[in-house]
């Protein structure tokens, strides 16, 4: 694949091993977490479950996606979950005009948000963080504004719930759905023409240009695919959830930047990938869903999640380190 | 020297970095008052022996004994309280405070309740700075010296805590011809105090001025170690590249007349130059000679269009360039290597093939549009093949090569598009003899195959070996284009510094 690590191609047995114990530090981690999790709880890899963790944690994934995206464009988007409520609240309140309308409605939403985000980031060279947090509070405070703060009840009909409660072949439509679009985004990062100038840039936004890479385009587009993520997130959110509540939807952003940064995409742009993000969803998914079946009380579940950010962070910076040499 | 006190000796020291052996089984000692000079290409392993001894790496193996005693190195703050002291290019000293503060920075002499004794702390630095007849003031601020002051603070720093060993990392690179002869003057007193010099450099000259011996490096491996009076420069530079180089320069064969590829008009950057026009042929190497700073890098920045113009126009066969971005550019047949290789022609972080595909994405798709990885690889490793680029594999990353071979992989993505006309920002700036050789041959070849050549570069001698006209810039302004036949160091030298003015504009 194109993803583009370090890959030191010396030899001894010693070196092999520490680079697979290095390069795949994560992958260790979610299997032994996994060992961990099935003997301290019998229902933890039963079908049942494992289906529910699917339903409950799609929409992380998908959003995950769309975040590692714009990280490796060497940016981060603190606006997504506002995007994904403003999206849910556009569909929301057009469901009266048809399914269709209201879905169209949701990622032209989304699209918007993220090109005001890629506008302002990419053209006017404003500093990504201070933008998408000023449109992090704009976008909640549309969403407010029309909904006037109170929860909006989704009243799916059985055609739209199909999408958050079916299964096809025995697996929820949502997992489907997750599947397809990390599946279309690794592709579109490891073996596209805009995804490898995508890393370019992540890594040295001067050189890219001097090769030609129009860098500003390339972030401005992030944003907008990040945008129109957050709208497909949306229509699946509302499918399943029939009252949606502006704020449920902002508690996504602190669990999407986790599993971004869990799988090991560098914040520091220019590394990582979609295949690191799906490890980080089943690693946040795992600590998240045992700590339910353990019945660990919330506030506990709230401290044990701070920390794994911060154990993500650790682990990105010695990361960065390591690939200086 | 030979009867002195061997007081180091550096025994089998081997060290690996990921896909590269730095150093393998190289032996070394020091006697007493001994210069000893290290040289070798980009590469060979130099940075890494002084980083080994200067307790920033540890050697995988080997031993290290100062004095006859078997010492382990915990870190540079070791290294120094052993009397290893390094003084590299970059400056280490605080910028803001003084000449004497520098020089005993974390070791005040105070004067009782934890106050600095500023009197008597003056007093011993211009005791030091003395000894070594060096004219600085104490109270000085370092940020109002030169670099060879600067440098002047740091030996007299390493000298003032007692070194038994300073390493000096290529301590003439980006100081002067006189100040290079102030400082054997400081090395001479330094040596004949009692401690002993590690002297590293790319300059044979020096070496045959100031060292007492010299070891030559090559992959890793001491080629020799000889007294300089028992060797010569052409050995050295035999053992250095492992062949005979010959004439640095090969011949120009390009004939005038030949149609006009490149044309620039007037073209301005307000505040940095102005009135640039010239024009350039197929095959031609048209050098661009001046001062640093006196704005060759922006000119041709600007016709590449990295850099905004404020007028002017640039023609390329006759038709004009009509957006000025380093895309519109590229399409036309412009291909640009900069001259901050690790900002600019390379990404650092991805590996050869990313690099060498960059521009040739298109090239390696498959039906779906897709980058096909056996086509990507293909073509990367033919152009590694192609350009002689040593590298343990495509998937190394640029990082990990040495300054030549990140040079040629910067060179083989920008002729990768068969560029009509190519840009070179000083492209030999920081490379070793043999890798530089390669490079020159390389460009000579282009211009033979009817590729036109705008060489930017600071060596008067690469101008003058290598290109057919050269232009001189000064302040902003293209002073003078001289022929083959008027290409001397006298007249070059005379238009970038205001002797020469006016005369032939156009060539």
């Amino acid at each position: 694949m194109g993803e583009v690590t370090a890959r030191p191609s010396g030899s001894g047995f010693k070196r092999v091993v520490v680079n697979i114990f290095y390069e795949q530090t994560m992958l260790i981690i979610l299997i032994l977490l996994i060992i961990v999790m099935s003997i301290a709880s019998r229902d933890f890899l039963s079908f049942g479950n494992l289906f529910n963790v699917m339903r409950q944690f799609s929409v992380h994934g998908i959003l995950a996606c769309g975040m590692t995206i714009v990280v490796i464009g060497k940016g981060m988007d603190l606006s997504a979950a506002s995007i994904l409520a403003l999206c849910a609240v556009a569909n929301v309140l057009l469901q009266p005009y048809g399914y269709a309308v209201s879905i169209a409605a949701s990622l032209a939403v989304g699209a918007a948000c993220g090109l005001l985000n890629g506008y302002l980031i990419a053209r006017v060279k404003a500093n990504f963080i201070i933008v998408t947090l000023g449109t992090q509070i704009v976008f909640t405070g549309i969403a407010l504004i029309i909904t006037r703060g109170l929860n909006m009840r989704s009243r799916p009909e059985p055609a739209f719930h199909w999408l958050g409660e079916a299964n096809i072949l025995g697996i929820p439509v949502l997992g489907w759905f997750l599947v397809l679009i990390m599946v279309v985004s690794g592709i579109l990062l490891a073996r596209s023409i805009a995804g490898r100038r995508l890393y370019a840039v992540g890594l040295n936004d001067r050189a890219a240009r001097a090769s030609g890479i129009n860098d500003a385009r390339i972030v401005l587009m992030c944003y907008v695919i990040n945008g129109l993520i957050c709208g497909i997130a949306s229509v699946l959110l509302t499918s399943r959830l029939p009252r949606i509540r502006v704020g449920t939807a902002s508690d996504y952003l602190f669990d999407v930047i986790t599993i971004v940064v869990l799988g090991g995409t560098a914040l520091s742009g220019g590394v990582g990938g979609i295949y690191r993000t799906a490890i980080g969803l089943l690693i946040f998914a795992s600590i998240n869903n045992g700590m339910a079946l353990l019945h660990i009380p919330f506030e506990y579940q709230q401290l044990v999640k701070g920390i794994i950010l911060i154990l993500a962070v650790l682990y990105d910076e010695f990361n960065r380190r390591r690939r200086l040499g | 020297m030979a009867e002195a006190e061997q007081i180091l000796e550096m025994s089998h020291i081997s060290k690996s970095f990921p896909g590269v052996q730095a150093l393998e089984d190289v032996s070394m000692g020091l006697a007493a008052g001994e210069v000893f000079a290290v040289v070798g290409e980009n590469g060979a392993g130099k940075s890494t022996l002084i980083k080994i001894l200067s307790g920033v790496y540890n050697a995988d193996r080997g031993e290290i004994h100062l004095q006859g005693e078997r010492v382990l190195l915990r870190g540079p703050k070791d290294a120094i309280e052993r009397g290893i002291n390094t003084i590299y290019q970059e400056t280490s000293l605080v910028q803001d405070i003084t000449v004497a503060e520098n020089i005993f920075l974390g070791r005040q002499p105070t004067a009782g309740a934890g106050r600095i004794d500023w009197k008597r702390m003056l007093e011993s630095a211009r005791g030091i700075l003395d000894s070594l007849s060096m004219h600085l003031a104490p109270n000085a601020l370092v940020s109002a010296l030169s670099s060879a002051q600067q440098q002047q603070v740091e030996i007299a720093k390493a000298f003032s805590r007692d070194a038994k060993i300073i390493i000096m990392d290529e301590p003439t690179a980006s100081i002067t011809v006189e100040d290079a002869e102030n400082l054997f003057g400081i090395i001479r007193k330094i040596t004949r105090a009692g401690a002993s010099v590690i002297y590293i450099s790319h300059r044979l000259k020096e070496i045959f001025q100031i060292a007492d011996r010299v070891m030559v490096l090559r992959d890793g491996k001491t080629v020799s170690i000889s007294g300089v009076k028992e060797t010569s420069e052409g050995e050295i530079v035999k053992h250095m590249v492992g062949r005979d180089i010959g004439n640095l320069f090969g011949d120009a064969s390009y004939q005038s007349g030949e149609k006009v590829v490149l044309e620039v008009r007037d073209l301005k950057r307000t505040g940095v130059y102005r009135n640039i026009s010239f024009q350039l042929h197929a095959g031609e190497i048209l050098g661009f000679s001046g001062l640093v700073g006196a704005g060759r890098s922006e000119i041709v920045r600007g016709i590449f269009g990295l850099d905004p113009v404020d007028g002017g126009e640039v023609l390329l066969g006759g038709q004009r360039l009509a957006r000025s971005s380093p895309a519109a550019a590229l399409k036309r047949g412009v291909a640009f290597v900069s001259e901050d290789r690790r900002l600019e022609s390379i990404i650092h972080g991805f590996s050869v093939r990313a690099n060498i595909t960059i521009l040739l994405l298109l090239r390696v798709l498959t039906r779906l549009g897709l980058i096909s990885a056996r086509k990507e690889n293909g073509l990367a490793a033919r152009y590694v093949k192609e350009f002689n680029v040593k590298t343990p594999s495509l998937e190394q990353l640029v990082m990990n090569l040495s300054g030549g071979n990140q040079q040629k992989v910067a060179l083989a993505k920008c002729l990768s598009t068969n560029p009509l006309v190519l840009i070179l920002d000083e492209p030999t700036k920081g490379i070793d003899v043999g890798a530089k050789k390669e490079i020159h041959t390389l460009i000579k070849e282009l211009a033979n195959r009817g590729v036109s050549i705008i060489l930017v570069s600071s060596e008067l001698p690469e101008i003058i070996g290598m290109c057919h006209r050269a232009a001189v810039i000064r302040e902003g302004a293209l002073v003078r284009i001289f022929a083959k036949a008027e290409l001397t160091e006298e007249n070059l030298i005379a238009a970038a510094v205001g002797h020469i003015g006016g005369g032939e504009r156009h060539g």
